[in-house]
């Protein structure tokens, strides 16, 4: 080493040693979200943000419409409406009243194999959401009477929705052709035959196979501390007993293959004609979501969105297109549904979606293009995990329940930055199969 | 002896099954899960420190300083809104902001659109009575272009007719579709009565008079109202005072200030309506609005009306839910709430029946009112209402979207800087005497009532009031019912 080189080198390692540092000091910036788990299974993950005064507790357990029993389509959805019906020791919807008393919000949601349950109330109740959690993790009290009130609530709501919203029901009907078997392609809100099918043994059955600690999550979020919530789930949810052992993920029964659908329906109830269309995509690498998410963004979000801008604004085939991906155990779809004026147009609009579809695979996306379906998923991403405490929580229980592990955020972002174009074109060279295609074409009745 | 100790045995055994049944069920259940824990301390709200500045074109600086956030909120507030449209022309504010997203001088519509998607920017357009709320979300990395982009909306704005076209396209059928929801029909219409004669318009706009907005009127508006001395731009993230007011500097130097002229706003008293209206909205549901004026946000009496609105109808566990929908099944649902403008405050309840149980559900909505300035109001259900609105506060300031917001109002109704953060202790103050009163002071009087429904299959349920005037789906005067006989207007 000569003298002269010296200060170029030194610089050089400054330089270095700051970009470390920068590189440090902004993830640190991600929050890390800690983890425990009690000795009944229940996976507890809390992330500090002293921000606010506020906290926001989830419980998800890994239940579904993919659990349902055949012939009792809608038990998982009927389940989430039954747990606000009171438990040993709180009364019928006082579990709402609990938290509205003390200016909190709450909800509940089921998916295709999720059931979240979620609070967001001043800090000072950390200890209130967690009883009442833990009340209807271990003692649902389910009577006929309200079983019965129940079943016909979910009825009577679904007859509504389906007369306020004619096309809801074709919604399921593409996950009918998408999944072929009971399991992956019934409908999560059930019919009325099978819904009141459902007895009060279905339920309590049901309640103690998936309703157990060894098969939820518990996220917490907001302006606590990891001791005290350490302290405060093992005391509510420590001697809740550990339940059966989930059975394996569900698998479909169906061939995976798929060859091409195309359905035509006729309804009196729908004013224009639409289509529902459907891909389903397999054999899926845990890295391949990410990249999804990249073509889901430059495919249909947003107006300035391949499909948006073509089917909706230049060739006016459709009055109004959404759609993006969704996922069902192993595999994820893209689903797009639209709306238009005449059926022609319906014929057409097809063939521009497979054509874009296909494109994929044969052109690689300009590198604009592409930055901007990356800003778009980042920002959504961060939105997420850093917008509120509730849209944290739900994302980190979701992950989890989806992963088996807690996210690592920061990781995430780094697997971002390193996608190029190339990323979705060798995908879709891979997933993109035109005989994979499935169209619903709904058509009203003049 | 003998005999006796057989006959001890099934007794014996029975005890010791019945200790076998129960003692799981005595272990299952400990003793702190019987009750409710206790709350701990609460944590005091402390809101992040908010730096401000006026720049040498009049524009006003806030700066939220937030570090643990990669994302940015941007947000232009503009004291202007739909008061300030012309008497023949409401909607103008309305479509002048949505307008001004739609091309400037130097891009076209095409090209923002694509330059805002390329950013990351989540955007929307807020007008309201008083002011006009554009707020920009984004990657804190896009900073320096978005804020390129986003000050072009306000520096050189260029209101393309073929976008002025396609905006009132948009916003006319989005109005017709709102109006096709009775509830909505009721409260617009509401607004229009209680402020009728004020020359104030509190925001309710109309469908049709969307289609005689101009290219020039857009200009004028824009012209008068949007003007950085008119305006506050509210920075909330990862950004400091000094590097703020350099962007902003930079990039909104060339918005040209104005003087801007509004008129003083009439301050409502609150009074006797004694009127029911009947606005025809065809479908099978009865939507009903009922209210009154109150004070404007700045008025002392307003935490103890946001506790009385509580106990009326704040949320599900508030009396009208309670009466109208749990007790005697009247409603769909019953809330109340409260609408804050310049100079002046509302309160009105809303619900939505059915025409058999409408004549019902109006007396339980009086009945209701009344219960709260003629009866003890319980020191229990006091503390509830207190305890909600104390806790609801904070959940509500959790995005930094809606901290701007806030933020931007204290500015906007020249509120204290400490408004927010003194808002749970001034909650705290009150008392059952405190609220009764103000409950005397706005409940006591008759509100106005519109009720919004098909008049052919509702009218007959109406029967036995002594007067009602009836509407038209456009709202219209059509007539008098009086007793369930319709008198029509002469034409």
């Amino acid at each position: 080493m000569s003298w002269p080189k010296l200060p170029g080198l030194v610089l050089l390692t400054i330089l270095f040693l700051q970009a470390v540092l920068w590189s440090a000091q902004a993830s640190s910036q991600i929050f890390n979200p800690a983890s425990f788990r009690l000795k009944n299974g229940l996976t507890v993950i809390v992330v500090e943000d002293p921000s606010l005064p506020v906290i926001t507790a989830v419980v998800a357990y890994r239940v579904g419409s993919v659990h349902d029993p055949e012939g009792k389509d809608g038990l998982a959805y009927l389940m989430q409406n039954l747990m606000f019906q009171g438990s040993e020791n709180v009364g019928p919807l006082q579990h709402i009243n609990y938290i509205q008393n003390v200016g909190g919000e709450l909800n509940a949601a089921t998916t295709f194999d999720k059931t979240f349950f979620y609070e967001t109330v001043p800090s000072n109740q950390l200890g209130l959401v967690l009883w009442l959690e833990a009340d209807r993790m271990h003692f649902l009290q389910v009577t006929e009477a309200i079983l019965a009130r129940e079943k016909e609530n979910l009825v009577r709501n679904e007859n509504q929705r389906y007369l306020q919203e004619p096309f809801s029901r074709y919604f399921f009907l593409i996950d009918q052709i998408l999944y072929p078997d009971f399991r992956y392609g019934h409908s999560l809100t059930g019919t009325a035959d099978s819904i009141r099918s459902i007895s009060l043994e279905d339920v309590l059955r049901f309640y103690r196979k998936y309703y157990v600690p060894n098969n939820a999550v518990l996220c917490l979020s907001g302006d606590l501390k990891l001791a005290r919530a350490r302290e405060l789930v093992s005391r509510y949810f420590e001697t809740i007993p550990r339940g059966e052992e989930p059975e394996p993920y569900p698998l479909p029964e169906f061939i995976p293959s798929l060859s091409a659908r195309d359905q035509v329906m006729v309804d009196p109830l729908v004013s224009s004609p639409a289509l529902q269309f459907g891909v389903r995509l397999e054999s899926l690498r845990p890295e391949d979501l990410l990249i999804l998410r990249l073509m889901e963004q430059a495919l249909v979000q947003g107006g300035t969105s391949r499909l948006v801008n073509r089917l909706v604004k230049k060739e006016r085939l459709a009055l109004f297109l959404s759609g993006g991906l969704e996922e069902r155990g192993q595999f994820q779809s893209l689903k797009i549904f639209l709306l238009a004026n005449t059926q022609i147009m319906v014929e057409r609009a097809k063939k521009v979606l497979a054509d874009e579809l296909n494109r994929l695979k044969t052109e690689m996306m300009p590198e604009r293009e592409f930055l901007k379906a990356k800003n778009n998923h980042k920002f959504n991403y961060l939105n997420q995990m850093t917008g509120n405490n509730l849209s944290r929580a739900m994302a980190l229980a979701d992950l989890y329940l989806k992963e088996g592990r807690v996210p690592d955020i920061s990781g995430e972002l780094n697997r971002l930055e390193k996608l190029t174009p190339y990323s979705i074109l060798a995908l879709a060279r891979r997933q993109i199969r035109e005989e994979k295609f499935c169209f619903l074409t709904i058509i009203p009745r003049y | 002896m003998k005999n006796r100790s057989y006959n001890l045995w099934p007794e014996f055994l029975a005890f010791i099954l019945i200790f076998c049944f129960i003692s799981p069920a005595l272990e299952s259940q400990e003793k702190f899960r019987r009750l409710p824990p206790y709350p701990e301390p609460l944590s005091p709200l402390l809101l992040p420190p908010v730096e401000s500045e006026v720049l040498g074109n009049g524009l006003k600086l806030l700066v939220v300083a937030r570090n643990n956030n990669h994302l940015f909120n941007l947000q232009v507030v503009i004291q202007a809104g739909e008061s300030d449209s012309p008497a023949e022309l409401p909607g103008l504010a309305t479509t002048t902001a949505r307008l001004m997203l739609r091309g400037t001088t130097t891009a076209g519509a095409n090209e923002v659109e694509e330059r805002l998607a390329f950013l990351g920017i989540e955007y929307s357009i807020e007008v309201q009575a008083d002011y006009t709320i554009f707020s920009f979300s984004f990657l804190d990395e896009n900073l320096e272009p978005a804020l390129a982009l986003i000050s072009l909306f306000f520096v050189e704005p260029s209101f393309p007719s073929l976008e002025l076209a396609a905006v009132k396209r948009e916003l006319y059928y989005q109005l017709l579709r709102r109006n096709q929801d009775p509830e909505n029909a009721a409260y617009d219409f509401f607004l229009k009565k209680i402020f009728a004669g004020s020359g104030y318009n509190p925001g309710a706009l109309e469908a049709e008079a969307i289609k005689n907005i101009s290219v020039r009127e857009v200009n004028q508006f824009h012209q008068r109202f949007l003007r950085p001395n008119n305006s506050i731009i509210i920075f909330n993230g990862q950004v400091s005072l000094t590097e703020a007011r350099r962007l902003v500097v930079q990039h909104f130097r060339r918005w040209v200030p104005r003087p801007v002229e509004r008129p003083p706003v009439q301050k409502l008293e609150n009074r006797d309506f004694d009127q029911v209206c009947f606005l025809d909205v065809p479908g099978p549901e009865v939507a009903v609005v009922a209210g009154n004026l109150t004070v404007p946000i700045s008025s002392p009496d307003y935490y103890s009306l946001l506790v009385l609105n509580h106990l009326l109808g704040g949320t599900t566990g508030s009396r009208l839910f309670l009466q109208l929908r749990e007790l005697k099944g009247l409603a769909f649902y019953a809330f109340s709430e409260l609408s804050f403008f310049q100079g002046n405050g509302l309160y009105w309840v809303r619900t939505k029946t059915s025409p058999p149980a409408l004549g019902q559900a109006l007396t339980a909505i009086s009945r209701t009112m009344r219960s709260l300035y003629d009866e003890r109001i319980e020191p229990e259900e006091l503390e509830r209402a207190k305890a909600y609105l104390m806790g609801n506060l904070p959940i509500q300031l959790q995005s930094p979207e809606a901290l701007s917001k806030r933020i931007g109002l204290l500015e906007l109704f020249q509120l204290p800087p400490d408004f927010w953060a003194k808002y749970p202790q001034n909650i705290m103050l009150l008392n059952a005497e405190s609220v009764q009163l103000t409950a005397r002071r706005y409940l006591s009087t008759r509100p106005l009532v519109v009720i919004a429904a098909e008049a052919a299959t509702t009218l007959d349920y109406l029967k036995e009031f002594d007067k009602i005037d009836v509407y038209n789906r456009k709202g219209q005067f059509q007539g008098v019912l009086q007793k369930g006989v319709m008198k029509y207007e002469n034409r």
